[in-house]
């Protein structure tokens, strides 16, 4: 799994989101993202971008208390067993949320 | 409370004298106090025992029953004094769970007890962008700090360098490196707390909107950068090696496999490396109260000294081996990383009962004992998750009901090979286990749903545990137990003799048993026992059990006038020669079926109790849980005699 973290990737972002915004002007306020991908499009290994956050406002919080921000990057890894919690690895830790909690996430596959 | 004028038994201490909180205005030298916060896996704790010693001891949180641990700075040390305060682990101070807000409470001077005149944040160096969050949430409080960045040694291991001087900038406090392996960085972090400011302010914390939280962890992405200077592109390298063991431990088939085994080594080496220690325990206790005995046997204070106090006491202890094993264990599993995986593993399985794997540290501990069970449920963040999780903790089967099923199952199978019995114990274990899942599901369908629940889990970087830590964690965890329940068994074991002793403490032991307060209430209520095929007698060992159920097995003894207790072929003789007042015997396979079955779901733990009404601030819910797990146990226990006898059993 390629695990990157390299200086400037921010610009990327910033410049990807720039780009995300340009194609589908003001998403937040059609209150769909048009390039939102959803939980069964994910592929283990998908590199996934955050593009906004919506459902409950503690789990949001937390969500961001973990580390995630729109624009975030993050990578799919593996699926706990029987149907389990999805795990993430963000750049330096490894979250593991449940199916519910990955859908408060609006996010492209990169 | 009262731990704050009495922090440690260290030599010093009697000359110290420590001030009430109410003279501070006076300006008097006053020993500061020291707060440690962190995320979880920050190496807190760590920090904490590097910091204190051995000397620190875990504080009950009034109002709530959340503990948080405090200590003196130690010994060695001693460049400067500080109480240092261990709370749990948070990521932020908007609290989302009890513990978490413990913390919060803390770190905003609302706990009287617990006034930090500085908060040490706790940074993971390797998480370092992460963790710069909750430290800036700290810095806008306005408290005096110290930034304290941990790992050390993994980020040398990987020859990352970091330079500290943008964090001293922005955050305008000492900030230092320290290793949790090797202790350095603690003289430092130790020498800082003596410049005491001793500015006391009121903090508070500001609630930043969903952009905000994103434009913190932009900036605290931007500050971490500049800190690595290019470095942290190697911090993935420090992963490699826990995403080759996720990919067996999180694997469905061996993953599973691995926590089937890893559970099952838990337990035996609870139960195996326990006994011979409980065995000592009780040997102990048994010479104490003999030899006390042999002093006087008529005289009654002699008797209460030895039949009261002391295997009161030994009542208490005897399940100390136990539960420090079982806390040793499940601190090396939580430091080693593994236990997030199994609350992964068992995430999906438990969300079907209305259960999440925030609950499998509870569910775990209550297969030994159901009073630090309920304590690990503080850390379900869904209240109506730790309902659930509390009020089904008394049906899985403690270890406190292992003699009971010990000496039930020797009757039944005293003729069989040894492999049956064994069998029908693990039969009556994944028993309690569906009657739990049974219990929670019920539950989980008829209480309104709470939209709160989250799982969310940080699963840590697998790591060797520090041996040192964990024996101190665990002893310390053990004393809290000891404090928290000895009183309750301590009490409820004098009253059983009182009971059992008077008004004829005269007489001979049977006699003594039978006419007493506790016997002629079992006489009186005999009816009650008979569905069950039991005598007054049996009647009385179920009553006696409230104070502890292994109480039964001894119990037992005295009432069928086993001259050696201690002897299980003496009991096993006497069980199968009682009579019921027909002549049919006592203890028939009927009988026996139904004892276990009444044993396996009764709450028959007065500490239990106790320990309910204090966690869940509610008598109401503690007494619906006593009525109706004994009402469902005796209803199970009659059901089922009744249809064994219909066959002649």
């Amino acid at each position: 799994m390629p695990l990157t973290w390299r200086p400037g990737r921010r610009e990327l972002e910033e410049e990807s989101m720039k780009q995300s915004e340009k194609d589908h002007p003001s998403p937040e306020l059609r209150g769909t993202l048009s390039t939102a991908a959803d939980v069964g499009s994910l592929r283990l290994g998908s590199r996934i971008q955050i593009l906004d956050f919506s459902g409950d406002d503690v789990i949001l919080e937390r969500l961001r208390e973990l580390g995630l921000r729109k624009g975030s990057e993050i990578t799919y890894v593996r699926q706990a067993p029987f149907g389990g919690p999805y795990l993430f690895q963000l750049p330096t830790t490894l979250l593991a949320l449940r199916e519910e909690e990955l859908q408060c996430l609006k996010f492209k596959i990169l | 409370m009262s731990e704050i004028q009495n922090p440690v038994k260290d030599g010093v201490q009697g000359s110290r004298k420590i001030l009430p909180r109410e003279n501070q205005s006076e300006e008097v030298a006053r020993v500061p106090v020291v707060a440690l916060v962190g995320a979880p896996n920050s190496g807190k704790t760590t920090l904490y025992n590097w910091l204190t010693g051995s000397q620190a001891k875990a504080v009950n949180y009034p109002g709530s029953t959340v503990d948080y641990m405090k200590g003196e700075l130690a010994q060695h040390w001693k460049k400067s004094q500080a109480f240092v305060l261990d709370t749990p682990g948070t990521y932020s101070l908007q609290a989302k769970s009890e513990d978490e807000m413990v913390t919060q409470k803390i770190i905003l001077r609302q706990n009287p007890d617990a006034l930090p005149d500085h908060v040490v944040v706790v940074l993971d160096g390797t998480q370092l962008a992460r963790h710069l969050v909750l430290a800036e949430q700290v810095r806008e409080t306005g408290l005096s700090m110290v930034l304290a960045i941990t790992m050390a040694d993994l980020l040398r291991s990987q020859d990352i360098s970091l330079n500290l001087e943008p964090l001293r900038q922005h955050f305008r406090c000492p900030v230092l490196l320290v290793d949790g392996r090797l202790g350095g960085g603690i003289q430092d972090l130790a020498g800082v707390f003596s410049q005491n400011k001793n500015e006391i302010s009121t903090p508070e914390v500001k609630a930043w909107t969903g952009a905000e939280q994103d434009e913190k962890t932009r900036w605290a992405e931007d500050l971490a950068r500049k800190v690595f200077q290019k470095s942290e592109v190697r911090i993935p390298e420090i992963w490699n090696r826990t995403m080759k063991w996720d990919r067996l431990f999180l694997h469905p088939v061996f993953g599973s496999l691995a926590f089937f085994v890893i559970m099952t080594a838990l337990f035996t080496s609870i139960y195996s490396l326990a006994a011979p220690l409980m065995d000592q325990v009780e040997g102990l206790f048994t010479w104490l109260s003999e030899v006390v005995l042999v002093l006087n046997p008529e005289s009654l204070v002699v008797d209460f000294l030895a039949n009261g106090i002391i295997a009161s006491f030994g009542a208490v202890l005897i399940f100390v081996p136990q539960i420090f094993i079982l806390f040793l264990g499940m601190g090396f599993l939580e430091s080693s990383g593994y236990l997030a995986r199994a609350a992964t593993l068992i995430d999906k399985p438990f969300s079907k009962i209305g259960l999440s794997g925030r609950s499998f540290v509870p569910f775990l501990s209550g297969y030994a004992c159901a009073v630090p069970a309920l304590m690990a449920a503080r850390n379900i963040s869904s209240s109506r998750e730790r309902w659930i999780a509390r009020f089904i903790i008394p049906l899985l089967s403690c270890s406190a009901r292992l003699p009971v099923y010990g000496i039930l199952l020797a009757f039944l199978f005293s003729k069989s090979a040894p492999w049956i019995p064994g069998l029908v114990l693990a039969a009556i274990y994944i028993g309690s286990m569906l009657v739990s899942a049974l219990a929670s599901g019920i539950l989980n369908k008829i209480l309104p749903q709470d939209k709160k629940s989250f799982f969310l889990l940080e699963l840590p970087l697998y790591r060797k545990p520090l041996l040192k830590v964990m024996l101190n964690q665990a002893w310390m965890k053990t004393k809290s137990f000891i404090q928290r329940a000895g009183p309750v068994i301590f009490v409820l074991t004098v009253v059983l003799w009182v009971g059992t002793t008077f008004p004829h403490h005269q007489a001979s032991d049977a006699e003594k048993i039978q006419t007493s307060y506790l016997g002629q209430l079992g006489q009186k209520i005999e009816p009650v026992f008979e569905p069950m095929g039991l005598d007054w007698r049996g009647g009385i060992g179920l009553l006696a059990a409230f104070a502890a159920r292994e109480v039964f097995v001894s119990t037992l003894a005295v009432v069928y006038n086993v001259a050696d207790a201690d002897s299980e072929a003496g009991l096993l003789n006497a069980m199968s020669q009682a009579k019921l007042s027909d002549g049919t015997p006592v203890f028939t396979v009927a009988s026996s079926v139904g004892l276990i079955l009444f044993f396996m779901v009764a709450l028959q733990c007065l500490s239990t109790v106790g320990m309910m009404i204090r966690e869940s601030n509610s008598y109401q819910v503690a007494l619906i849980q006593l009525v109706a797990f004994n009402l469902f146990a005796y209803v199970l226990a009659v059901a089922a005699v009744q249809s064994l006898k219909s066959f002649g059993l």
